[in-house]
């Protein structure tokens, strides 16, 4: 175990690596209070929130094990489960077998979508993040054009309930009436009055223990090897290229199962734009959770699901007790968190640089010593 | 060689049995309309009155009860349907269970209720909405 050094140097260096955290737990500590909601209520209302959004929080710790920043590509994932979901949809299959069905189709999909991202971002090396997030805006036009032009025309959708009333397109809200909450509800559990989506919770807990194990395997240390330093990889053997495609195809297959699970969680569809909305509130939330582009926990999924959610739910009340109108605490909520990313974005690369200049520095008085002893 | 040969049937082995299990899935999961018909009827020559009032459950769907001339939904799920009958009649109550398959193609299915009571055979058929 570490032991924990009680100096000042050591609290300065407690306070600027999780200064993300401790901002939104200060501002959490303010706004419950305000908000006039129950613990009971917001207890509930985590427990809602974490089996909905930790998976596809989780699908993101492997990119960045690999050194390949926060996976934005994720959200083409997130398009291929949705197409799974519309499938399983039209075809009237309900439950879990819904759901597996929606999954089996979705993973070939995502597979080979997250093998066109990896071989894209292998030519875009050290640009990962802004190049998957660029990527995702491109696959959102193709999936678009699949699915308002496609769906019902070439590919057969029959369900009235799905296609739009010209007779192709695939409506702009899709009720999953079938497959809501049949994860969750598979074995209904209930402790003092709070609904425990008991499953939900046993598939997360074994995503977890599949991190835990994968980062042991061979695999797992080569990605590892990759995330510290790429060039010495290359020239200890470690194939580079194939392995960041491979962490960005398990990330995306699984980010294909995060979104299937938050749909059933939710049980509606916004056709066009849940995918998008994934991909930013699980980057948000992994973030605020304390991690950065370069290292990341399965503690900091869990306290960032908490903190960003939190946040989701306490601030229009707080807001509304504050200023007199909800939507304005909603407005601050998304002023705040995003702009607390943003600086925690920026935080990250002021310390990249202010550690290359300290090395940079240590190199040059090293030689400087080395000068002066040869004299 | 061997190996590679061996490789290849693994992955063609997986891949029949992602798709046998697919249509597992498929078949279990596949949902029915079940529309509950409570009218007076005549089968084959046999005419069947319509009945009092009639609680229909299938699984873990909420019951419908049903009055005469009355035409009432429930949505299930799988091939095989058991579904209990609670028939309040002039005689009595009575309680009684069916147990029927119904084929994964068919979207909807007409159940005559007081010919099922009757144990027809052809109290249960496919239906197909005007239309389509």
């Amino acid at each position: 175990m570490k032991k924990i050094k009680f100096t000042k140097e050591g609290l300065i260096h407690f306070l600027s690596s999780n200064a993300v955290p401790i901002m939104f737990i200060i501002l959490s500590l303010f706004a419950i209070p305000l908000s006039g909601f129950s613990i009971n209520y917001l207890v509930q209302e985590l427990l809602t929130r974490l089996g909905r959004n930790s998976f596809l929080v989780l699908s993101l710790l492997i990119p960045i094990i690999a050194g390949m920043g926060l996976n934005f590509g994720m959200v083409l994932g997130a398009m291929a489960g949705q197409i799974g979901l519309l499938f399983v949809t039209d075809w009237g299959v309900a439950g879990i077998p819904g759901l597996s069905l929606a999954a089996i189709i979705a993973t070939p999909l995502a597979a080979l979508l997250g093998y066109l991202c990896g071989k894209i971002l292998n030519k875009a090396k050290g640009r990962e993040m802004v190049t998957g997030f660029i990527l995702a805006f491109l696959m959102d036009g193709i999936y678009q054009l699949l699915v308002l032009y496609g769906m019902g025309s070439v590919i057969p959708i029959k369900s009235s309930g799905l296609v739009l009333s010209r007779g192709y397109g695939i409506r702009n809200a899709v009720n999953l009436v079938g497959v809501r909450q049949s994860l969750d509800d598979l074995i209904p559990l209930s402790i003092a009055g709070l609904k425990i989506p008991l499953v939900t919770f046993m598939v997360i807990a074994f995503f977890c223990l599949f991190i835990v194990w994968f980062r042991k395997t061979k695999l797992g240390q080569d990605m590892r090897a990759l995330g510290q330093d790429m060039a010495v990889s290359d020239s200890a053997g470690i194939p580079v290229e194939k392995t960041r495609i491979i962490a960005i195809i398990i990330s995306t297959i699984l980010a294909c199962y995060g979104q299937i699970i938050f749909l059933q969680n939710i049980g509606t569809m916004n056709t066009y734009g849940s995918h998008n909305q994934t991909g930013m509130f699980s980057i948000a939330a992994l973030l605020i959770g304390g991690a950065s582009v370069s290292r990341a926990s399965i503690s900091n999924v869990f306290l960032g699901v908490i903190l960003f959610h939190l946040m989701f739910v306490v601030s229009p009340m707080a807001g509304k007790t504050l200023i007199g109108s909800a939507m304005l605490g909603e407005y601050f909520r998304v002023f705040i968190s995003y702009g607390i990313i943003a600086i925690a974005l920026v935080l990250h690369a002021w310390k990249r640089q202010k550690e290359r200049e300290r090395e940079r520095l240590s190199l040059r008085l090293g030689n400087g010593t080395a000068v002066k002893a040869g004299e | 060689m061997e190996t590679k040969k061996r490789r290849t049937l693994i992955r063609i082995s997986l891949i029949i049995f992602i798709i046998l299990f697919s249509m597992f899935l498929y078949r279990i999961g596949k949902t029915h309309t079940l529309l509950l018909d409570n009218k007076a009827v005549t089968l084959e020559g046999v005419s069947f009155a319509a009945l009092e009032s009639v609680v229909v459950k299938a699984g873990r769907y909420d019951p419908v009860e049903i009055y005469p001339r009355e035409r009432g939904m429930l949505s299930t799920k799988g091939p095989r349907q058991r579904i209990t009958l609670e028939v309040y009649n002039k005689a009595g109550e009575l309680s009684l269970s069916r147990t029927f398959r119904i084929a994964t193609k068919e979207e909807m299915i007409l159940i005559s209720l007081p010919a099922l009571v009757a144990d027809h055979p052809q109290a249960i058929s496919p239906f197909t909405p005007p239309g389509q």
